[in-house]
């Protein structure tokens, strides 16, 4: 029976589900802005997050919040690496517009598979951070994902007012907008790939490690983080930061309140056929082109 | 102050530069003539550090200049005002021209260099909030030469400033750099058009296919009789 309540429930779940959408393509459409490629290895990024915070709390015995800290920042170094070692050479030669679609391709099916080898192919769960459900209203809702709210909600305006205020963020707008007068201005542009991609990948590892208590962990739940993280990209438009916040909360919203009216089965069916409605109407997404 | 000693400049396999050899002596303004592709963009990008040359050596004062990082050839006391402006278009007029004093000790009192940027054009602190992108050619030419201006430079590189630009904002921003230069800033000005290019310069060159053809105080190339057909249409 379709209460008031259930609703506003699956309205809060959406939420939640949203703001981790919003997180995978604040991540990718930081990196397209910027460097002006697509990552198609963000999804292993995703998961390799969940795994270090499987792996801190379950062989290492630290508590999960502190292990969610120490999965996002050995995702970002682990981005770094990979963008020091495998993306930065295909810079500035010919074939941009591709290579760095091969070589994000090769890494995904790469960080999947070691994956499985190392971890094996049985879902890992990790424990819930916070305990319990919390009742207002007569409105149940669980601590972890209200957590999830807040922590997403925090990181993703910090950003902003980081990308807005900081000298950082001025150097990376800068590059994003006209690079070689960046160079000329002093922006080390190299640094600003470096460190931009190695942020895309601890978004993509706290979103991962928020969520792994709900989903569990598996080598191949970059896949799907991935395809809804596109979708939400595209959705708002590519290279708009706070487009893709939006679309994101918008897709899973509406993903979760669609599950209401047909069963869970049919909610992935609902996120392509709005994709395919947006697009449409407006072929450059909800905020088009519009750079930070 | 600068010297460029017989620089080769490719792009990939293409040769673009030839023995370049042009040397600026403090608070002059050189002006580098030439036509479209003659190499003179080519030139200004090999001393920014954009492009490195294949031979040769470039020095600014005892710095050897061509083996610096490119981000940190500012910090020398140059700023280099890029052909078409390449101004940040979605970063409004005042976040342009602080976006200038960037990587240089003048970060810390950029809100004081801004104020004497204004002083210099005043229509910018007017349109100080709107998009860089939405400015007119003269005033995008403005902030771009603002941009620059606010890293306090020693040598002040313009390319092809007046590109685009009414006769009546070409003798404006051509003022500004009488004036600038002054005040002690030396300038390299790239033009294609001559006529007012050797009207400000103390020296220039010209260049023709990637090569130094002519040299000369602008007194003298303005009488040149190859100048004077080729590029003053006379």
């Amino acid at each position: 029976m379709i209460t008031g309540t259930l609703v506003i429930e699956q309205l809060l779940n959406g939420l939640v589900l949203g703001c981790m959408y919003a997180a995978v393509a604040s991540g990718l459409t930081l990196i397209w802005g910027t460097m002006k490629m697509l990552n198609f290895a963000h999804g292993e990024f995703f998961m390799i997050g969940g795994y270090f915070l499987y792996f801190a709390v379950t062989f290492f015995g630290i508590p999960p919040i502190l292990g969610l800290l120490i999965a996002v920042i050995l995702t970002y170094f682990l981005g770094v690496l990979v963008e020091r070692s495998v993306i930065h050479p295909l810079l500035d030669k010919p074939g941009w517009e591709i290579s760095p679609l091969v070589v994000t391709v090769g890494l995904s099916i790469f960080f999947q598979n070691l994956s499985l080898k190392i971890f094996g192919e049985r879902f890992k769960s990790v424990p819930y951070f916070l305990d319990g459900i919390v009742e207002i209203f007569g409105i149940r809702m669980a601590y972890q994902r209200i957590f999830i709210l807040f922590v997403t909600a925090v990181v993703m305006i910090g950003f902003w007012v980081f990308i807005k205020k900081a000298k950082f963020g001025l150097g990376l707008r800068a590059t994003a907008q006209e690079r070689d007068a960046a160079t000329l201005i002093g922006v080390n542009v190299k640094k600003i790939y470096t460190i931009t991609f190695g942020l895309s990948c601890a978004m993509a590892a706290l979103a991962a490690g928020l969520l792994a208590p709900i989903f569990s962990v598996n080598p191949w739940m970059g896949h799907a983080a991935l395809l809804k993280g596109f979708i939400t990209v595209v959705l708002g438009g590519l290279g708009s930061f706070g487009g893709a916040i939006l679309a994101g909360i918008l897709l899973g919203t509406i993903e979760s309140i669609s599950v209401i009216v047909f069963s869970s089965e049919w909610k992935d069916v609902v996120a392509f056929v709005i994709f395919i409605i947006v697009l449409t109407i407006r072929p450059s997404g909800l905020f088009g082109t519009k750079e930070w | 102050m600068l010297t460029l000693n017989d620089l080769d400049v490719f792009y990939g396999d293409a040769q673009a530069l030839w023995n370049v050899t042009m040397e600026l002596r403090q608070r002059e303004i050189v002006t580098l003539l030439g036509s479209n592709g003659a190499g003179k963009t080519t030139t200004l990008k090999t001393v920014s550090g954009l492009l490195h040359p294949r031979k040769g050596q470039i020095r600014f004062g005892d710095v050897r200049l061509d083996v610096v990082e490119p981000s940190k050839i500012v910090t020398y006391g140059i700023a280099h005002v890029p052909e078409g402006r390449k101004l940040f278009p979605n970063m409004t007029v005042a976040d342009n021209l602080l976006a200038g004093a960037y990587n240089t000790e003048s970060w810390a009192d950029r809100f004081k260099t801004i104020e004497t940027i204004f002083q210099i054009f005043p229509v910018l602190q007017v349109r100080k909030k709107q998009l860089a992108g939405t400015l007119s050619g003269g005033e995008q030419q403005m902030v771009a030469i603002g941009r620059a201006l606010m890293s306090k430079p020693s040598l002040l590189m313009l390319d092809e400033p007046s590109l685009g630009l009414a006769p009546k904002m070409v003798e404006t921003i051509f003022n500004v750099l009488v004036d600038i230069n002054k005040k002690g800033t030396t300038i390299l000005l790239i033009e294609q058009n001559a006529q007012i290019a050797l009207q400000i310069a103390d020296r220039g060159y010209v260049m023709e296919t990637g090569k130094i053809s002519l040299e000369g105080k602008a007194a003298e190339l303005m009488e040149n009789e190859h100048v004077k057909k080729a590029y003053l249409g006379l």
